[in-house]
């Protein structure tokens, strides 16, 4: 149980910030990169997200939901970077992902690379809503936790993601201009 | 190809991949950061370590460090202060807001203010950190913003975490700068967070100390200021209190210190090579305006530390003890006042035959001057000069504004340089 753990951070005890940050922190790398799709911006966002925590901990009314809670203010972080990033280089929406993704029986390699442009046109929020439902396993309900968000808008947010994803995967499959570019 | 019907699977398979490590420079850079920031919210008063003037030519002025504890994160915690690096215009994103300009990208500090279900605050800071603003109203108590611009130019800001305001409330107000831009301007505005709606509006100044461990506001513009942790009357623990000094400044100065006890000004071109880390051995030269609070009359013995027993801290008391120290070569103690407040203005110099040394170390001739406790020492090299102002604040409190230059030879010509700056000083009552 972490609780007194976090209770001793909300302190400003450092040593329990630090047990809470190597257990919670491999976690939230997974988290941030699938949201952000790139590992730079992914380890940004959670050592902002960390710092954000331990200087906002103290305002943590109940320990027992601390992951809860961080995972707030690492969306919240995911979000800043997602906008740094548009800002920064529209052109990274091209780079192809092949070299870094193994090949697997669900998915090719093209298909991969329609999916993971599709997935990086949806706003932040979207992508969000798809990593705490589809990655992490979470149920609407924990969505909406975890965001703090309404069901409702937890529920909209992911039909409209998965919505955008499927029609990017069926255009994909209509058209044949990129055929060239699959695996043989 | 994947079908649409399998889109469970192939996000689940997407997923897959990826890192799902934190690595250890993550870890040692998190690490760092949270070593550098105290949270505390019961941490004690702030003691900055001193703010003496810089040595030149022949160490004339000893400055101790005691104490040795800067609380800046008492205003502030590791504010990202200073001129932002990156130069690109701001960029409307998708959802029509644009990044905050880098005028902007500052941390602010301000009155505090009246706002609901916080209890008694004592600042309305706002801390420039990681892109977002975070709004201080005591030790502990904030919120935090991301801060934007709307399409008609007004502040945009954005909760995204839990906290004062909800996750999702957003708030619109407009604002202005002064010409130089060191002082904001946010009108009331509306927004979904009452606290935020109560906290927001006011006039803020600049906070752009150059030395990133002090707090002080950089670069002036011509114009009124009010100091924001300088505390000009004893208190048994200190706490911020924006305005306890007020004063106005012509075009070219900076403001190189602000701490609880020494409030500090030096012209701009000074301000440009002196990072007002202000000791005896540190580098860079500088004419300045410094104003301690509650002086005590420094012991001989530099090694010492201590205020000599009996002579009290009236500005009386004080202009006395100066008058007659044996180390020390005084002017004829002039009347005047300053903020409406009696005042005793006096040249001093360091005796021709005075033998003691500061710093056992690398020891030099100085006569020690004025020491507080756990805060600043101030020594005065045999050959140099000070202008010292002793005003009386009225119930035994006492600040002393010392005027010291680079060169001695200057430093007639530099209290008239600063003597309307002086006469502007005001020390209203708490």
């Amino acid at each position: 149980m972490l609780t007194p753990v976090v209770d001793r951070a909300r302190h400003g005890d450092r040593e329990a910030f630090g047990t809470l940050t190597q257990a919670a922190g491999d976690r939230c790398m997974a988290i941030a990169f699938r949201i952000l799709r790139d590992v730079s911006l992914a380890e940004d966002a959670v050592q902002t997200a960390f710092v954000t925590a331990w200087r906002e901990l103290s305002g943590l009314r109940d320990p027992s939901r601390f992951e809860p809670w961080l995972h707030r203010i690492l969306v919240r972080c995911c979000y800043a970077e997602a906008k740094r990033r548009r800002r920064a280089s529209a052109s990274i929406l091209a780079v192809s992902r092949e070299d870094t993704y193994a090949a697997d029986q669900i998915l090719t390699v093209h298909d991969r690379d329609q999916l993971e442009r599709g997935f990086r046109r949806l706003p932040p929020e979207q992508r969000a809503v798809l990593v705490f439902h589809y990655y992490l396993g979470y149920t609407h309900v924990e969505v909406a936790d975890h965001l703090d968000l309404p069901l409702g808008t937890v529920k909209s947010r992911l039909r409209y993601a998965s919505g955008a994803l499927r029609a990017a995967l069926e255009a994909d499959a209509r058209g044949p201009a990129n055929s060239k570019e699959r695996p043989a | 190809m994947s079908t649409p019907h399998d889109l469970d699977r192939v996000m689940e398979a997407f997923f897959e991949d990826g890192p799902t490590v934190m690595t250890d420079r993550v870890l040692e850079a998190i690490r760092d950061d949270v070593d550098r920031i105290d949270v505390r919210a019961d941490a004690g008063p702030w003691r900055n370590p001193l703010m003496l003037r810089s040595m030149f030519a022949a160490a004339v002025v000893v400055a101790v460090l005691l104490g040795g504890v800067a609380i800046y994160s008492a205003i502030s915690q590791t504010p990202d202060v200073g001129p932002p690096t990156d130069s690109t215009a701001p960029v409307p994103s998708d959802d029509g807001l644009s990044e905050l300009p880098e005028e902007l990208q500052y941390s602010w500090v301000g009155p505090p203010k009246a706002t609901p279900g916080t209890g008694e605050n004592d600042r309305g800071d706002l801390s420039w950190e990681n892109s977002l603003w975070r709004y201080e109203m005591r030790i502990g108590v904030d919120f935090w913003s991301t801060p934007s611009l709307t399409v008609d130019g007004d502040l945009h800001l954005a909760t995204g975490a839990d906290g004062l305001c909800a996750v999702d409330d957003e708030g619109i107000y407009p604002w202005s700068l002064s010409p130089g831009g060191t002082i904001l301007t946010i009108e009331a505005g509306a927004d979904d967070c009452a606290v935020r709606a109560e906290a927001m509006p006011g006039s803020y100044q600049r906070a752009a100390c150059r030395n990133a461990g002090l707090f002080c506001l950089g670069e002036l513009e011509a114009r009124d200021y009010a100091s924001h942790a300088f505390e000009p009357r004893p208190l048994d623990e200190w706490q911020v209190r924006h305005g306890a000094m007020t004063f106005t400044v012509p075009s070219g100065w900076a403001s190189y210190a602000d701490s609880p006890d020494v409030y500090g000004l030096t012209p701009q071109s000074h301000y440009a090579t002196f990072d007002g880390q202000d000791c005896y051995d540190c580098p860079g030269t500088r004419d300045a305006i410094s104003v301690l609070s509650n002086p005590g009359a420094a012991t001989e013995d530099c090694g010492e530390e201590g205020n000599v027993p009996g002579v009290g801290f009236g500005a009386q008391d004080l202009v006395d003890w100066l008058t007659q120290h044996r180390g020390i070569v005084a002017s004829e103690p002039e009347a005047s006042t300053v903020g409406g407040l009696p005042a005793t203005s006096l040249i001093i110099e360091g005796a021709a035959d005075w033998t003691g040394t500061c710093d056992p170390d690398n020891p030099f001739v100085a006569v020690p001057v004025f020491y507080r406790l756990d805060s600043y020492h101030w020594a005065l090299g045999v050959g140099e000069r000070y202008h010292i102002t002793l005003v009386d604040l009225g119930g035994g409190a006492t600040v002393a504004i010392m005027v010291d230059t680079a060169d001695d030879e200057d430093l007639e010509g530099f209290v008239e340089t600063a003597r309307p700056i002086i006469e502007s000083f005001e020390f209203p009552p708490r």
